[in-house]
């Protein structure tokens, strides 16, 4: 190929997957009864696309494909196929195939075409046996003089014998013949034409390839062409069937795999509105004036009021916050594009399971840090999973719980202040805390009834291989759902809030920041360097009361706080700062909490709390135990960000506290 | 400013680099001279206060913050076992960032010097070979000598500073 298409892979997969997401959207949206003609257009129109670039890149396999879908999608578009509940499983089921096949050029596997030409085959199959045309409530749009212009045919191959002059074969008559019943095309092949020399004018040493685009069926078309051939001497197909290689099927057709499939899907790069380049190419414009006017000012200075540079710096000031806004804003794109594969998952799950449910999203419009929406792909799976197979009943107990049969699951997302809310709400059976309950006693968490309120009953659903489930079924009920879901959110700083109530219905609140790359944080001061603490991770800041110190061994100390026993560290043990003693005269505790675990952690000194930017330490340095990462203050110094989590586990096991090697030890 | 203009310099040398001389930056750590390749220099940076990292090895001074890139400080006085050096509180300090292509990402660090480097023009050819079996460190580091002005110039490699820390 004289250009290197490498550099447009990406767009082409970016692209695709945008076409092939929509599809799915639209096939689920479309409703049998009633068929949208701009539903069926639009899906024509991806497809379309879809085949065009995939012949650019040389795809011929999704090329064939999407040609074959084309054309289907072409026969219901023009009414001559009605499209039934199994079409648009097919439908979906071809999406998939071809997202794989993407996935697969994405990640440099070779293609599975086997799968693609199984399909490829179902829906010729179900094109030459059409029409099952429209005798529909639309009416019969059967007339003869639409048919001609429909994108629909056969592919003929025609190898006339040798002989085939002297019997009179006049190939230019069937073909007169055949372009009267449609569309033809005609190309004529010379690869058997022998040299000059050896040719002999009375034998035929051509053969053609004809397309037709009409909708007679094959009879007509075979009557026209046997008439004057042989049956041996033609081939006919309908077109876009060329590739029918040996169907090597592996079906994949449990959810589970459909949805890691997904995840694979998830392209790196990033596609921005122009709008919110443009806004910043106007703000980063704004901030160079500011600059220029800076320097002209410095420039004249001659000792008169500084009431121009304050000024400028003002609007410096807010230029550059600005800036950093919507620099942060670029990141953001819209839920949909998670909350639109759950579409397909409560689709495919309610079949599944025999239940009939309603998926209602809301607020997709609502912007989330692109990472973060890749990160929360899993939990909202599990909740998902979960509401339908535990919280939802079947439809006829729901009957007879005198609810309607058809179940609603609200996928809910909005911003509330500095965080966002994603909600799932189902009206399913509800938690049973009795079972909640007797479950905790039995697996040995929690003693008899203690009185607990019910969020603290709740909690126990987040533990591991926690499951009040009788069965154990394909999609959940082995335990490890929630507690994935639990780590995540909180590993995302988030924080999980379940509100249920038995025989309604059950609520998961996700409460999740807004972005990854800026945190709320306390900055701390130990052994003169100053240190981040994130706020989510801090339950109480006390000054440290000597009284209640007590101490088990060298390394251990525990703290009497609040009828508890909480162990406290010191960071100079853990990062074996030089110059340590411990000393706890006149310091300060800070009370934390991780998993449900709590930490006292002494520090010299408070000082602000502010929002601070993330950055990485491995770019240029080895991961540091103990760091979650590094931040620049006011001043421009770089500052730790704790690990609170690793510092737990110093605190837990000693040992871990390592010197390395190399360290020496005369400092 | 130093800061604004080496990257200046290195611009217009690292052509000329092309024809086979070597150029390099010369700077003093504690009485000896080491010397760098041009294009490993990133640039020169008014001093900044490390901040102190846990766990590292001595030389690893802490990290500093350039511009929004978290680079660490290699100190070469602790890293060779060169007695530490005397210095003048006055003086000034500057750091110079090297920086470093591996498995085609880019690295930096940080090495802190009193004086003002300086950069010469040489050939290959008047670079020697060094040899020394006995002291490891310098062994690894050392990838040959030159004399400018009567004195030696250990000439270092930015990657194997590098991959101390990474």
């Amino acid at each position: 190929m004289p250009i290197n298409t490498n550099q447009f892979l990406q767009t082409f997969v970016d692209e695709s997957m945008e076409l092939l997401q929509e599809s799915e959207k639209t096939l689920l949206s479309i409703d049998i009864q009633s068929v949208n003609s701009e539903n069926i257009n639009h899906l024509f129109r991806a497809m379309h696309s879809i085949k065009g670039t995939s012949a650019i890149f040389n795809f011929t396999s999704i090329n064939l494909f999407a040609n074959t879908l084309e054309s289907f999608l072409g026969q219901v578009r023009s009414n001559t196929r009605i499209l039934t509940k199994a079409d648009i499983d097919l439908l979906l089921k071809s999406v998939d195939c071809i997202r794989t096949a993407i996935v697969n050029i994405k990640n440099k596997n070779p293609i599975n075409n086997g799968e693609l030409s199984e399909l490829s085959t179902i829906f010729n199959e179900k094109m030459v046996g059409m029409p099952h045309a429209a005798s529909d409530k639309i009416g019969s749009l059967e007339k003869p003089i639409e048919r001609k212009t429909q994108k629909f045919g056969w592919d003929i191959t025609f190898t006339p014998s040798r002989n085939s002059f002297q019997c009179g074969t006049e190939p230019s008559r069937l073909f007169k013949q055949l372009s009267e019943i449609g569309k033809l095309s005609i190309q004529a092949g010379i690869d058997q034409l022998p040299e000059f020399h050896q040719l002999d004018p009375t034998e035929c040493h051509l053969n053609w390839h004809l397309k037709l685009y009409t909708d007679a069926p094959q009879k007509e078309v075979e009557n026209i062409i046997y008439w004057v051939e042989d049956k041996e001497n033609v081939c006919i197909t309908p077109i876009c069937t060329e590739e029918k290689e040996s169907p090597i099927i592996e079906k994949k057709s449990t959810v589970e795999n459909k949805t890691t499939q997904k995840n694979a899907a998830q392209t790196t790069s990033i596609r921005i509105e122009t709008k919110k380049i443009d806004s910043l190419i106007n703000i980063t414009g704004e901030l160079i004036i500011n600059q220029s006017k800076l320097n002209q000012i410095t420039k004249n200075f001659n000792g008169t009021p500084l009431t121009d540079i304050y000024e400028t710096l003002d609007l410096l000031e807010t230029h550059s916050k600005e800036l950093q806004e919507k620099v942060m804003r670029i990141r953001m794109v819209p839920i949909e594009f998670l909350f639109n594969r759950f579409q397909r998952l409560a689709h495919d799950l309610s079949k599944d399971l025999g239940k009939e449910v309603n998926l209602i999203i809301a607020g997709e419009q609502t912007e989330l840090d692109k990472n973060m929406i890749e990160m929360l792909s899993d939990p909202i799976l599990h909740l998902m999973r979960n509401a339908l197979d535990h919280g939802i009943e079947l439809p006829a107990a729901r009957e007879k719980a005198k609810k309607p049969s058809v179940a609603t699951i609200w996928l809910n997302a909005y911003q509330k202040g500095s965080h966002i809310i994603i909600e799932m709400i189902d009206d399913g059976a509800g938690l049973n805390k009795e079972k909640i309950l007797s479950k905790a006693i039995s697996a040995g968490l929690l003693k008899e009834n203690q009185g607990l309120s019910d969020d603290e009953i709740y909690k126990f659903i987040f533990q591991p291989g926690f499951s009040t489930a009788e069965r154990i079924s394909d999609i959940s009920g082995r335990g490890v759902g929630l507690d994935v879901v639990y780590k995540n959110i909180t590993a995302l700083g988030g924080k999980i809030e379940v509100q249920s109530k038995m025989g309604i219905g059950t609520t998961f609140r996700l409460c999740l920041p807004l972005t990854l790359a800026i945190m709320e944080c306390q900055l701390i001061k130990i052994s003169g360097q100053i240190y981040i603490i994130p706020l989510m991770n801090i339950l109480e800041i006390t000054k440290l009361d000597i009284k209640q110190f007590n101490k088990i061994n060298d390394r251990t100390r525990l703290y009497h706080f609040r009828e508890q026993y909480i162990p406290i560290v010191f960071l100079q043990e853990i990062f074996s700062i030089p110059n340590f003693s411990v000393d706890i005269e006149k310091k300060l505790l800070i009370i934390m909490e991780v998993n449900n675990q709590l930490i006292g952690l002494v520090v010299d000194e408070l000082l602000s709390q502010q929002q601070i930017v993330i950055k990485n330490i491995e770019e240029n340095y080895e991961k540091i135990p103990g760091i979650a990462g590094v931040t620049i203050l006011d001043d421009g110094k770089a500052a730790l960000i704790l690990d609170i989590n690793a510092i737990l586990d110093f605190a837990s096991n000693p040992q871990l506290i390592n010197n390395k090697p190399e360290f020496s030890e005369k400092n | 400013m130093i800061r604004d203009a080496k990257p200046r310099k290195i611009n217009t040398l690292e052509e000329s680099n092309l024809s086979g001389s070597f150029q390099f930056l010369s700077f003093n750590v504690a009485g000896h001279y080491y010397g760098l390749d041009l294009l490993t220099i990133k640039e020169v940076s008014l001093w900044h206060e490390p901040t102190w990292i846990p766990n590292a090895p001595d030389y690893v001074k802490g990290i500093i913050n350039i511009r929004g890139t978290i680079i660490p400080i290699i100190d070469l006085c602790d890293r060779f076992s060169l007695s530490p050096e005397k210095y003048d509180p006055l003086s000034k300090r500057i750091i110079i960032i090297l920086h470093s292509k591996s498995n085609a990402i880019e690295r930096s660090i940080g090495i802190p010097v009193y004086q003002v480097p300086n950069t010469y023009t040489i050939d290959y050819s008047d670079i020697v070979p060094f040899t020394d079996n006995k002291n490891i460190i310098l062994k690894n580091y050392i990838r040959g000598l030159v004399t400018i002005e009567n004195k030696m110039v250990m000439l270092l490699n930015a990657k194997d500073l590098m991959s101390d820390v990474i």
